[in-house]
């Protein structure tokens, strides 16, 4: 290398801490996420579906609330919030096919005077659905709750590193991967998890409501099972397993939802 | 390269480190090792816990433990650790129950308004299962209502922290002058020294007339709902709750500012919310009305006031046998 080269290295050298500093910046971004559109970073629950968007791609739309579909009509006599993760929101189904959407149906022809509003938003835990019913749906007054409990649950409550005021998870689109997911949850998340369906269950009494948590079937979400039972005991309100397919489950749910009225 | 080392950038560096820090469900916390007005007789260190002060041991049988939750006033803003509200009446208990293990931990917050204490409740403070909540704010929940569109969860006023500017790789070249002086150059150090640039959302500049016909549009009701959860979630993790109505200076700001008339209405819905829930309502204007010099401005307190206030929750708890 020439003198004059390695001059010219000395006098760059130190800007290659800001260069990296600037494509750190940069590299949080990630245009090209879809979900943008349809979704909103939030301070308190990390996201939030954007308040009054009409469809856009396989989202939406969304009420004033970030409800999607048509919200919850006040004067219902049967007014059922679903909480939830990707699962409950419906990624990738209209809005009808997803959870909310089918237990309306069935719902509908028990009590005909019932609303179904769907407050799912993907990647919210139970954290973020205890957070979201106070502080964004607390004016609603729904006559149940119904908290599903869904992947993003196990990512959650069992992640690796886990800490119990939830710390480990990354803010939405910082670019930072999710901690890996254990296959059970260790004492502490389930815990929290615990803590977390307890604070569900104490919010929705505030607004007048009953709870119900909907636990997935299958091997890999024996644990939050067994969190949904445990929870649904000691806060006096109803756990329901959400079994097979087709419109069983949802005609069971819905029995359910009418037997704890 | 001369130029470079004129730059303190040693100062710059110390003067880094943000009291807070970036949560995912908190909004902010206070930053675990951060120091604020350090060097000075009111510096403040944040502990491994995350909260300013002593961590509280673990539980013992019998003892009395008791978490203090609240904004700027109860963590002490401007006063020595010995002087803040938590560490008077730990001192006042430890004397009037000698032969019980009394611990008071210092959970106030730096800018919490009422949302980020139900939130700081439901994932943090219930895990330590405390025996007594004493919670005292409000000063922070009146600059959200003197901005349009008000949300019910904040949102319009609150900021998204995006992105922490004292992450691991941020701190790896703090050995290069050129890089310190480039962060101060570029606004990251001097903005390191305003939280609100990090926890609230840029606003538009107002008039004082928008801002009151903001003011008059909102109402005290969220924060009356934020309370209720909050002591509600206390109840829940079995714990007795002190809901105390914070007292106010008109004299510094007058007695028509928004941070007078707010705390009006507040202390109006609290009678109310402590009772829906089943906590105890206690307003300690009263016992602030006659003492001079008891506040800083027209919400914070100096030593003085934190020592009436101590008091007069030691007096509380002791009466009721808690």
């Amino acid at each position: 290398m020439s003198s004059l080269a390695r001059r010219r290295w000395v006098v760059r050298a130190p800007s290659i801490p800001l260069a990296a500093l600037v494509l750190g910046a940069c590299g949080n971004v990630d245009p090209n996420d879809p979900s943008r559109e349809a979704f909103d970073p939030h301070p308190m629950f990390r996201l939030e579906p954007k308040p009054n968007l009409l469809a856009v791609a396989s989202f939406g739309p969304h009420d004033a609330f970030g409800l999607r579909g048509r919200g919850l009509d006040p004067g219902a006599k049967v007014r059922v919030l679903m909480l939830g993760g990707a699962s409950v929101y419906g990624v990738g189904v209209p809005t009808e096919q997803a959870i909310p959407g089918r237990l309306a149906t069935s719902l509908a022809k028990l009590e005909p005077s019932s609303s179904v509003a769907n407050g799912g938003c993907p990647g919210h835990c139970a954290a973020a659905a205890e957070l979201r019913l106070h502080l964004r749906l607390g004016s609603l007054k729904p006559t149940h709750v119904v908290y599903v409990l869904g992947w993003e649950d196990m990512q959650v409550y069992a992640a690796e590193r886990f800490q119990s005021d939830l710390g480990h998870v990354p803010r939405p689109w910082t670019g930072k991967p999710w901690p890996a997911t254990q296959p059970s949850l260790a004492p502490e998340g389930a815990d929290a998890l615990r803590r977390d369906l307890r604070g569900i269950a104490v919010l929705a009494r505030i607004q007048g409501a009953k709870t119900i948590f909907v636990a997935p079937q299958g091997p890999s979400f024996e644990p939050l099972r067994g969190a949904a039972r445990h929870e649904a005991v000691t806060t006096q309100g109803s756990w329901f397993e959400l079994p097979g397919e087709g419109e069983a489950p949802f005609q069971k749910l819905a029995l359910e939802v009418i037997r704890v009225r | 390269m001369e130029l470079l080392r004129l730059l303190p950038t040693k100062e710059l560096r110390i003067a880094a480190p943000l009291a807070v820090r970036p949560h995912p469900f908190l909004g902010f916390c206070l930053r675990e090792g951060a120091t604020r007005q350090a060097g000075t007789p009111v510096e403040q260190r944040i502990g491994a816990h995350g909260y300013r002060g002593a961590p509280i041991p673990p539980k013992s049988t019998g003892g009395l433990r008791i978490v203090c939750l609240g904004d700027s006033t109860m963590y002490g803003d401007s006063l020595a650790e010995k002087d803040t509200i938590p560490a008077k009446l730990e001192a006042t208990l430890r004397e009037r129950l000698p032969r019980r293990k009394v611990d008071v931990l210092n959970a106030g917050v730096l800018q919490y308004s009422s949302a980020e204490t139900f939130a700081a409740m439901a994932l943090r403070i219930s895990d330590l299962r405390p025996d007594v909540v004493v919670i005292y704010e409000g000063g922070n929940d009146v600059a959200p209502r003197l901005v349009r569109p008000f949300r019910s969860d904040y949102a319009h006023y609150r900021a998204v922290w995006e992105r922490d500017y004292d992450e691991g790789p941020d701190r790896l070249f703090e050995w290069s002058s050129f890089f310190v002086a480039s962060r101060w150059l570029i606004g990251i150090y001097p903005a390191a020294q305003r939280m609100d640039w990090y926890t609230v959302n840029p606003l538009p500049p107002s008039t004082a007339n928008e801002k009151e016909f903001a003011f008059v549009r909102s109402s005290e009701t969220q924060f009356a709902r934020n309370q209720a959860a909050t002591v509600a979630l206390a109840r829940a993790s079995g714990a007795r709750t002190l809901l105390c109505s914070p007292a106010v200076d008109r004299t510094k700001e007058g007695p028509y500012s928004w941070a007078v008339r707010a705390m009006d209405q507040f202390r109006k819905t609290q009678p109310i919310t402590a009772g829906a829930q089943g906590g105890i309502h206690l307003d300690l204007t009263e016992a602030l009305a006659g003492e001079k010099d008891a506040f800083r401005d027209t919400v914070h307190l100096t030593p003085v006031g934190a020592r009436v206030v101590a008091a007069r929750l030691c007096e509380e708890i002791v009466k009721r046998g808690w």
